[in-house]
């Protein structure tokens, strides 16, 4: 009987340690800390180390966060990323790690003066380390110790895979600058009569004092979705085109949209239609994708960069 | 639910209309029909909505002995193939212009087709569109675009085409291709594939690519070929670009057109025909008249700026008919050896732009301005 006690508590032991294990695998909120790098892994020790019990269980694998894939290729998770204080080297970031590029952004249009040298972040927090390209980045001329200690390194990246790289902050921006590069977005309002308020309006203002801090925060917040907008547009696959058509093959920095008709009795829908049901309709005949609901983020996008384009242009809901 | 409903209903309801009306054209004896045939020409030619193509009986030029003769070219241009399996509309439609032109009645002289015969220069695209145009009955004379030649910098269409550059003379006219479309190496250091050179330089609201140029390689090839030809004899070029500036930003471009005009400027009767802009487009420089080409696969809507005073716009194209704003047309060389240009539009009617209404600075012939509201 007493054996039988010991032998059910060592099995409610193993039960349990599995299941903290699978929480930690699946547990959000332990994933958005390690994305936002307010706990940096050294000090989340279950992941390094885990309970004794499982390691005799659990195959000889490094343990992998495999069902989490916000990054590459993911809506929202690589666009939430905040500026970075300093302004590091952003194109390293995305060939260190290929993958974490979004929306398929051609390699090529990541400068390749940069890829001599790249800035490894070894872990969040820690300095970045310059490893040249052709050396490989776990070697370490220093005895076994070193060595056992970049393979522990080397471990905790394999935990996270791509995390580094791919929540490495400077490259969130990156391909903002590429697409403006790539693409001519009509310049955002200034705003800085706003900051210019004498300070006897100040006082009764309802939200406080504005700074040029805040308008820059404005306009690149605004910026980028009306960026990402011009990303899909002119890319057939992120539109769900079926026949490789894109919204730019008709509508050249989106000329001929008009979308400061919006809203119009359009005549061959037989119906009032909003700058989004043209677009729908577009996506589903020229493009032959699947329509996206109103609050599709790339719905969103598209008509942002849509309006922002006719910057300048009279509105004057139905013209036609 | 609704809309869908009533739209078929409206649908049936033209169809019923539709059919009526034939059935009351058949009950008519012969008399009453020659009579319904002249009213309805005779409304349209008051309605303007003649069409040169349909109702026009087309004027052989120097029928008589000893007289120069006039003759005229059909043009295909911009069918940006994919391959079938990808996207079939652009196929279809470049095979529509190709009945076009075969049933041109008499034939052309020739066919000349203004490039982008493929979107991503892929060698699939390229023999697709080859092999469609060899239903074609006239010969066929053929230029490069920038589609065509970025993935593999002209290779494939060079091994079914032959040089890009080319001339020769036909009915004391001489006929001159150049290659206008050289970009600057813009990938090299970006370090791009060629597929993505070529998706670079497919968006024509790309900024990473360069402007187009014709280089000074073709420009003295351009000048030796005309050296040979005295200034009153006309003369035809035709190039991808337009070349003259227009608007940098979607390459409606060529950055060394002012030299290449001067290599021509010397003559009195000279024709750049171009492709590239899916639109009409009409201008004049000097003596230099410029006409454009209209796309099988879709049309551009026209600049923001710098279109050419001379230019009568056509139609913002209805969306939703693929084939709306696209289309072929006619170059018809006068016995003078100018260009009367006509842009056969498949769902509206053809324009005509003659070649007096050029030479007269847009005073005479002015070509019809649409009638059609836009949508």
């Amino acid at each position: 009987m007493k054996k039988f006690k010991i032998k059910i508590s060592m099995m409610g032991i193993a039960v349990f340690a599995v299941l903290v294990l699978l929480g930690f695998a699946f547990c959000p909120i332990s994933r958005l800390e390690a994305q936002n790098g307010t706990i940096s892994t050294e000090q989340t020790p279950a992941v390094q180390a885990p309970a004794p019990a499982a390691a005799q269980n659990a195959p000889s694998q490094p343990l992998q966060r495999r069902f989490f894939n916000w990054g590459p290729g993911r809506w929202g998770g690589n666009l939430r990323g905040t500026r970075p204080s300093s302004a590091p080297q952003s194109a390293p970031a995305a060939a260190q790690n290929p993958s974490a590029v979004p929306y398929n952004v051609p390699a090529a249009s990541i400068s390749t003066e940069d890829r001599s040298e790249s800035p490894v972040l070894i872990a969040a927090g820690t300095a970045p380390k310059t490893v040249a390209a052709d050396e490989p980045q776990t070697a370490d001329p220093k005895g076994t110790e070193a060595q056992k200690d970049s393979e522990e390194k080397d471990l905790q990246k394999n935990a996270f895979p791509g995390s580094f790289a791919q929540w490495d902050n400077a490259f969130h921006y990156s391909w903002v600058e590429e697409e403006k590069e790539r693409h001519q977005i009509k310049p955002h309002a200034d705003n800085k009569a706003v900051v210019k308020i004498t300070k006897s309006q100040k006082d009764g203002h309802t939200y406080g004092n504005y700074t040029e801090a805040d308008l820059l925060l404005w306009q690149e917040e605004t910026e980028r979705l009306v960026v990402e907008g011009s990303l899909i547009f002119h890319n057939a696959d992120l539109l769900g085109s079926t026949n490789a058509t894109s919204c730019d093959m008709c509508h050249p920095d989106a000329e001929g949209t008009h979308a400061e008709t919006y809203p119009k009795y359009q005549v061959q829908l037989g119906r009032v239609a909003l700058l989004r049901d043209m677009a729908n309709w577009c996506l589903k005949n020229p493009c032959r994708a699947e329509p996206m609901s109103g609050d599709d983020p790339r719905m969103r996008a598209l008509e942002a960069y849509m309006q922002a384009q006719r910057t300048g242009k009279i509105m004057k809901y139905g013209k036609h | 639910m609704n809309t869908t409903y009533r739209k078929q209903n409206l649908e049936q309801q033209t169809e019923n209309d539709r059919k009526s009306f034939f059935r009351s054209l058949e009950n008519l004896d012969r008399r009453s029909f020659m009579k319904v045939a002249a009213a309805s020409f005779g409304a349209a030619s008051v309605l303007g909505l003649a069409d040169h193509g349909m109702f026009q009986p087309i004027r052989i030029t120097g029928a008589e002995q000893g007289k120069k003769e006039g003759f005229r070219i059909a043009y295909i241009s911009d069918s940006h193939l994919y391959v079938k399996e990808k996207n079939d509309r652009f196929a279809n439609a470049l095979m529509r212009a190709v009945q076009d032109v075969n049933a041109m009645d008499p034939q052309p002289d020739f066919v000349f087709y203004g490039g982008d015969l493929a979107q991503l220069g892929q060698p699939d695209e390229l023999q697709l569109g080859a092999d469609i145009l060899k239903d074609l009955k006239a010969p066929l004379k053929i230029m490069v675009g920038e589609h065509d030649w970025y993935f593999d910098m002209g290779e494939k269409w060079r091994s079914l085409f032959g040089e890009p550059n080319w001339s020769f003379d036909h009915k004391g006219v001489h006929f001159v291709c150049i290659m206008s479309v050289l970009e600057e190496d813009f990938w090299t250091p970006r370090g791009m594939n060629p597929l993505q050179r070529m998706q670079t330089v497919a968006g024509l609201d790309n900024h990473v690519q360069k402007p187009f140029t014709v280089g000074e390689k073709t420009r003295k090839w351009l000048a030796d070929d005309l050296a040979k030809c005295k200034d009153d004899q006309p003369i035809v070029l035709f190039s991808h670009s337009p070349l003259y500036k227009l608007y940098k930003n979607w390459n409606f471009w060529t950055d060394d057109a002012e030299e290449v005009q001067k290599i021509i400027g010397r003559f009195k009767k000279i024709t750049v025909i171009h492709g590239h802009t899916h639109q009409i487009l009409t201008n004049r420089i000097g003596n230099i008249h410029f006409h454009g080409l209209l796309s099988t696969a879709w049309p551009w809507p026209y600049a923001p700026q710098g279109t050419p005073e001379l230019t009568i716009p056509m139609n913002r194209p209805d969306p939703f008919n693929s084939n709306d704003g696209c289309g072929d047309g006619e170059i018809r060389l006068s016995p003078e050896g100018l260009v009367d240009k006509v842009y056969k539009l498949w769902n509206r009617k053809s324009i005509l732009v003659p070649a007096a209404y050029l030479a007269s600075e847009g005073e005479d012939q002015r070509p019809l301005r649409p009638n059609l509201p836009s949508y």
